[in-house]
């Protein structure tokens, strides 16, 4: 056992740090920004993305016959885990990068692949996920979103919800029914629908942070061209899962990093602050809260390294990838309790509201983190996954 | 970046879980443990003779020279197995023999076959209130050795004690006694978990010749920390059966005419005991190399897999009671021999509260 680095990942590692001090301002940085979804900031930090496109630092996963650096999954983890230590603020390239990019090499026709694959690379061109529906969340295949031939044109009528970047985007991915006739695994393809065509109308959802950044999506009558299925015609579902697991899987690691980082801050307040004539770090309470925060993502990401080596050793775990989303829930909702714990009533006011402590970012973080036992799969999704497809258990 | 056993570290555990699955079945450890004087020659035979007894002394000494991430491994599958025999103990006293440079009682283990158990001051802490180091005078022959030690595992069941003691010039030193030799006397207390019986220890004037002791503070420093490892270590490993028999019953008891574990209700508590396993051998695997490594924080890491198995794995031993429905609350009924081990590692050598404050000491 070891967890070190090999000479060439620190190398790689340095290059990609390096690049982040010299190209990437302060105004763009996730703690210093509240709120990046709203057009201010959007140029920013598209200009940003053009920038790491230009240089060869979007796709580092793709292939090299893509244009990627073919990036090892080890290189993959020290890249994101870069960026969200760099203050990088979440790449808005990502569905494309991570999601469509992947989709479009392994079924993409090749006229598809030649149109939008070196836009996703260079960061020109942003995606839109549109998968989930508002009676289609945790039962996706359920979706209701329907794409019918006409001529040849599909006409796309239905609505999707909680994807994020919809106003801005060039493409959407979007899973819509094709067969209503099949079994609801069967029937559905993934489209790719421009998103400034007629019929589709944006708008945002206002989160309990306070924020903005999630839209409903409505598509009324949308008209796109015959040859926008990607993949087999009716096996969007299949297309589509693949990606998902990958979400939950190794990927949750630069979370870790971005809750040390925020544990890190935690930890400073509490050394500096005092309530009620204590300094809080010598509390004894506080203290145990501080080190089973600390434990607690620190082992989020111990038990991400061990599935990690599976990977690297050509073993990947399945539904295991369902344990990490596990510990990334109660990591980050625990983090969250912590802060307003520490920081009091001070802290009870949200980003942008009258005066608040570190500028709402304790009680946005703790808002914040009630989203992830929902997003991603949920929680009770990921523990059926275990009990049946992990322990064996029979469905009920 | 490796964190998971390699290929050699693979074969090794499913060669001593083979060994374990056919000499110690839990049958035996009830008829030995629970009906009989907890003593079980055969079987730490049968494990000398396939060198794990000897697996910490070093080779250039005839012992198996594996390291602590091996160690861990004996550890994991003597929680399994839940092995009635003080082997993590033989391999931490040869450990801090090694460290201690006594090599006389080294030849013992790894010649003789010899068992050991530790006497140290940090686990009789768990069982008096103000414990104090015995104390060791120096004498023409070695030493000469009185006091007190509590809650040491298998005591007389074993052959040699370790014991930690104050030596005349203040120092700490590790003295290794016959646990049936003159004035070495052994009182049984009660232990739940009765595969690891527990004894006071009193010393009255024992002797103790120069070649089985030394003053060796730095020796004994490193002994909590590996002890709580392989504790954790333990509990993950008795978890993972547990778990196991757990989930085959889920699968098999049917009520309203289908299993039990077809139920959400039930299915959820075996997801998060089964997540909590998991996790638990992260934190073991790290903890064990960073021993290994003598990394400087290697008790931060030795109290994180405590932490992470303590009330963790004493959860995962009350879901597993519970699915059983009533036959978990019988005697008759296995897993409340895994509950009653896992429950006792969670109490010893630093339950939540501490490992907690041991970790705040490194980070605040």
């Amino acid at each position: 056992m070891n967890l070190d680095l090999s000479p060439s990942e620190i190398a790689f590692r340095e290059k990609f740090r390096a690049w982040l001090r010299e190209n990437l301002t302060d105004d763009l940085k996730w703690e210093r920004v509240a709120d990046l979804s709203h057009s201010g900031a959007w140029e920013a930090r598209r200009g940003f993305e053009r920038r790491m496109g230009a240089d060869g630092w979007l796709g580092v996963a793709w292939p090299r016959e893509y244009g990627g650096q073919g990036a090892t999954l080890l290189e993959q983890v020290i890249y994101q885990e870069e960026l969200v230590r760099s203050g990088a603020p979440a790449l808005t390239s990502s569905v494309g990068l991570e999601l469509v990019g992947p989709i479009l090499m392994e079924v993409g026709s090749e006229e598809q692949r030649h149109r939008f694959l070196t836009p996703i690379l260079l960061g020109e061109e942003v995606w839109y996920q549109g998968f989930s529906e508002p009676n289609a969340g945790s039962d996706l295949a359920g979706l209701q979103t329907r794409a019918v031939l006409d001529g040849d044109e599909w006409v796309i009528h239905g609505q999707k919800v909680w994807g994020g970047f919809a106003e801005h985007a060039d493409w959407g991915a979007v899973l819509a029914r094709t067969d209503p006739d099949a079994p609801k695994h069967r029937g559905i393809s993934f489209m790719i629908v421009p998103m400034k065509a007629p019929g589709i109308t944006v708008s945002y959802i206002k989160e309990m942070t306070g924020g903005e950044h999630l839209n409903e999506v409505f598509f009324d009558g949308v008209r796109i061209p015959r040859e926008n299925v990607l993949g087999p015609l009716n096996q969007g579902w299949r297309v589509a899962n693949r990606l998902l697991g990958y979400e939950r899987g190794v990927m949750t690691l630069p979370f870790a990093t971005r809750y040390e980082r925020f544990w890190e801050k935690l930890r400073d307040f509490a050394s500096s602050n005092r309530r009620r004539g204590e300094r809080l770090s010598e509390r004894p309470h506080i203290r145990a809260a501080l080190a089973r925060s600390y434990v607690d993502v620190q082992m989020m990401r111990l038990a991400n390294l061990r599935w990690l080596t599976h990977y690297l050793r050509g073993t990947p775990p399945a539904e295991e990838t369902s344990y990490m989303k596990v510990y990334w829930a109660q990591a980050h909702q625990g983090l969250g309790d912590l802060a307003l714990e520490l920081g009091g009533g001070a802290a009870l006011g949200l980003p942008g509201e009258l005066e608040t402590l570190a500028a709402g970012a304790f009680s946005n973080e703790w808002a914040f983190s009630r989203s992830t036992t929902i997003l991603g799969g949920t929680q009770d999704i990921q523990r059926n996954i275990i009990a049946e497809r992990i322990l064996g258990l029979p469905r009920a | 970046m490796e964190l998971e056993l390699n290929e050699e570290q693979g074969l090794l555990q499913s060669g001593l879980r083979q060994l374990l699955e056919g000499a110690c079945e839990l049958r035996r450890v009830r008829r030995h443990s629970y009906d009989g004087d907890g003593r079980d020659p055969e079987l730490w035979k049968e494990l000398a003779e396939g060198g794990w007894t000897a697996s910490g002394v070093p080779e250039t000494l005839d012992g198996g020279g594996l390291g602590f991430e091996e160690a861990a491994i004996v550890a994991l599958e003597s929680g399994r197995s839940l092995l009635h025999q003080p082997l993590i103990e033989t391999l931490l006293a040869a450990r801090a023999l090694q460290r201690a440079g006594c090599k006389a009682p080294l030849s013992e283990i790894a010649h003789d076959g010899a068992s050991a158990t530790l006497a140290v001051l940090e686990l009789s802490r768990d069982f008096a209130p103000d414990p104090e180091l015995p104390r060791a005078r120096s004498t023409q022959a070695g030493w000469e050795l009185s006091g007190e030690h509590f809650g040491v595992p298998f005591g007389p069941l074993a052959q040699r004690c370790l014991v930690e003691a104050e030596l005349e010039s203040g120092e700490a030193g590790l003295l290794w006694v016959s646990t049936d030799q003159t004035g070495v006397g052994w009182r049984e207390v009660g232990a739940m978990d009765r595969t690891v019986r527990r004894y006071a220890l009193t010393l009255e004037a024992v002797e103790v010749p120069g070649e089985c002791g030394a003053g060796a503070g730095d020796a004994l420093g490193e002994l909590p920390d590996e002890w709580r490892v392989l504790l954790a270590a333990q509990t993950q490993g008795a978890c993972a059966r547990l778990l196991e028999m757990t989930v085959d019953y889920a699968k098999k008891r049917e009520q309203f005419g289908r299993p039990i574990g077809a139920n959400q209700a039930v299915k959820v508590r075996l997801a998060l005991a089964a997540a909590a396993v998991e996790r638990m051998l992260a934190a073991v695997y790290h903890a064990a190399l960073k021993i290994e490594q003598g990394a400087s924080d290697r008790g931060r890491a030795a109290a994180m897999a405590k932490l992470e198995t303590a009330s963790p794995g004493a959860e995962v031993a009350t879901q597993g009671i519970h699915v059983h429905g009533a036959l978990g609350y019988t005697w008759e009924q296995d897993v409340q021999l895994f509950a009653k081990r896992i429950k006792t590692n969670e109490i010893l050598l630093g339950s939540d509260a501490d490992c907690l404050e041991r970790v705040a000491r490194t980070i605040l």
